[in-house]
């Protein structure tokens, strides 16, 4: 999980370096070659194990609490005298955020999970004087600027105490520089060939067109990987989840629906949301 | 004494040659370029054959709550928690979403909530990032909007009720071969994999110097199919399926790949 780009630089050059195409390939295309690879195999590796590309976000507002808080007039609640508006933080969230998989909200000395809603219109609409959010059921929106930044409200905190946001999240790997010299800690050791195998399809993609040869040669090998790893990642999944299923059974007789396995690519199949 | 049959770096190097004189004289490649090449395959084989054979995969590493796990990490198999002198509990792997419900013990029911006798664990990234002020929209920065890059070397295990530790058994691949000064390979350190599995190493290595030295793709295609029928012996053998209705090396078909393969020779009928 440390591996420099030069590393992948060096290996596609072996490659290369007997081919037609070595005189005409340099190191920008490289590296968005790679790039594009590792990207691609990012999403195979976060539907198996999460865990590789998750990350958590601590927002923390213990010791700048603000004296305002940034109301919005269309939010707004019923709270069983009349509309009231909702009060609400936002925070930026990291640009190569894919998914939020859980927000914690920690007010004195609890936490509590966050209640995710889609939008606004839920938030008026479904909160009535129970749904409306407190500190004890906090909600939250996550969702894009349309300028590539990501952010996420919290309603339910006040500004009159501290509290802090964890937020769970995926992301999709970062761009690695050749200039300075990037190294690749998002995707786990074991992509390493995978990559190599992609990033050379798309070199000779670049130069010549799908049809070409050799970029038929290492697309196949790209496919073999993923049938060969990530295809027995699943199965695996596959099976925990039906072990699951039957230990649950035999001990507090409820089973798992087996067609979760269809909605569940982690590990574990019993989630809240279902 | 009769000693475990492995391999070197070099001795694999050495086949690799041999298996290769048909194609090439190895000009074109140096020998640290080969033990370069040795070093991502005989990993990648490991990877192959992990499903098949996992109990030559299990490592087993101390834990408690937040400690991050070695980068040969590549899954989990079991966690156990609690000590030696209380004994060990199997602890029940929890997806992200499900962790804090079960260790909110207001929000939930004995049943399910996290104790010392049924403690839970889950596996994620982090943390990553502190951000330690809020945010308005107006006053996003770069420096803000960039805050997902951050160093993270491998993932965290998570371990509940407050407080446990443990033991994590998990899928190892073999870390890189150790290296010199120069970042050159130590080519007598032996390959960590029985000697059943060489043959794969090395046709790995040989596909791979292969399409280095940039051989047609008829050459490379003999090669490749020379690996994946290696792959598919083992594969057949480890899966369960009995090696005699493998469809190589089994009873019938086999035999007649042999009497194939000798009339090819042309000295059948000098023999009968």
């Amino acid at each position: 999980m440390a591996i420099p780009i030069t590393r992948y630089e060096k290996r596609l050059l072996y490659y290369l370096r007997k081919s037609y195409a070595a005189p005409l390939v340099d190191t920008s295309l490289l590296e968005k070659a790679i790039n594009e690879a590792r990207m691609e195999l990012a999403y195979y590796i976060m539907q198996i194990r999460p865990e590789f590309l998750g990350g958590i976000v601590r927002l923390d507002s213990y010791n700048t609490v603000p004296a305002t808080p940034n109301n919005d007039a269309n939010i707004l609640a019923y709270d069983g005298t009349g509309i009231v508006p909702i009060v609400w933080f936002r925070f930026a969230l990291p640009s190569n955020i894919v998914e939020v998989k859980n927000v914690l909200v920690n007010v004195g000395d609890t936490w509590v999970e966050a209640r995710r809603t889609i939008g606004r219109y839920e938030m008026i609409s479904s909160w009535g004087v129970y749904g409306r959010p407190t500190s004890y059921q906090p909600s939250y929106i996550f969702r894009a600027d349309g300028n590539g930044q990501y952010f996420i409200d919290i309603a339910g905190v006040s500004a009159d105490e501290p509290w802090r946001v964890e937020v769970w999240y995926v992301r999709r790997p970062l761009y690695l520089n050749h200039e300075t010299d990037d190294v690749d800690t998002d995707l786990p050791d074991f992509c390493f060939d995978a990559i190599c195998y992609r990033a050379m399809s798309y070199v000779f993609q670049y130069l010549r067109g799908p049809a070409d040869d050799k970029a038929a040669i290492f697309l196949q090998l790209y496919n073999s990987w993923l049938n060969n790893v990530i295809s027995r990642f699943a199965v695996w999944n596959l099976r925990s989840i039906d072990a699951l299923s039957n230990q649950l059974r035999a001990e507090y007789n409820v089973g798992v629906d087996r067609d979760l396995r269809r909605l569940s690519p982690s590990h574990s199949a019993v989630r809240r949301e279902d | 004494m009769a000693i475990p049959f492995q391999l070197t770096v070099d001795d694999v190097i050495r086949q690799v040659r041999s298996t290769l004189l048909d194609y090439t004289d190895l000009t074109d490649v140096t020998y640290y370029d080969v033990a370069d090449l040795v070093d991502t395959a005989y990993r990648r084989v490991c990877l192959r054959l992990l499903p098949y054979i996992p109990h030559a995969f299990e490592t087993q590493v101390a834990v408690s709550n937040g400690t991050q796990l070695p980068s040969d990490y590549v899954a989990d198999v079991r966690c156990v928690v609690g000590s030696e002198e209380e004994g060990y509990v199997p602890a029940r792997r929890v997806d992200i979403r499900e962790w804090q419900m079960v260790m909110d013990a207001s929000v939930i029911s004995f049943v399910t909530h996290a104790g010392i006798h049924q403690p839970v664990y889950t596996i994620w990234n982090g943390y990553d990032t502190i951000v330690a002020n809020l945010q308005q929209p107006a006053t996003f920065s770069t420096t803000q909007a960039d805050i997902g890059i951050a160093l993270i070397s491998s993932p965290r295990i998570y371990i509940a009720p407050p407080g446990s530790s443990g033991y994590l058994v998990y899928y190892s691949i073999p870390s890189q071969i150790p290296r010199d000064a120069g970042g050159g390979i130590d080519t007598l350190t032996l390959l960590p994999l029985v000697g059943e599995f060489h043959t794969l190493v090395v046709r790995e290595v040989a596909y791979d110097v292969a399409l280095y030295i940039g051989l047609d793709r008829k050459e490379l295609y003999a090669i490749r199919q020379l690996l994946e029928m290696t792959y598919s012996t083992v594969v057949q053998a480890y899966s369960g399926t009995p090696l005699a209705s493998h469809p190589i090396y089994g009873a019938e078909v086999g035999s007649n790949i042999v009497t194939q393969h000798v009339e090819n020779r042309g000295d059948t009928n000098n023999s009968i």
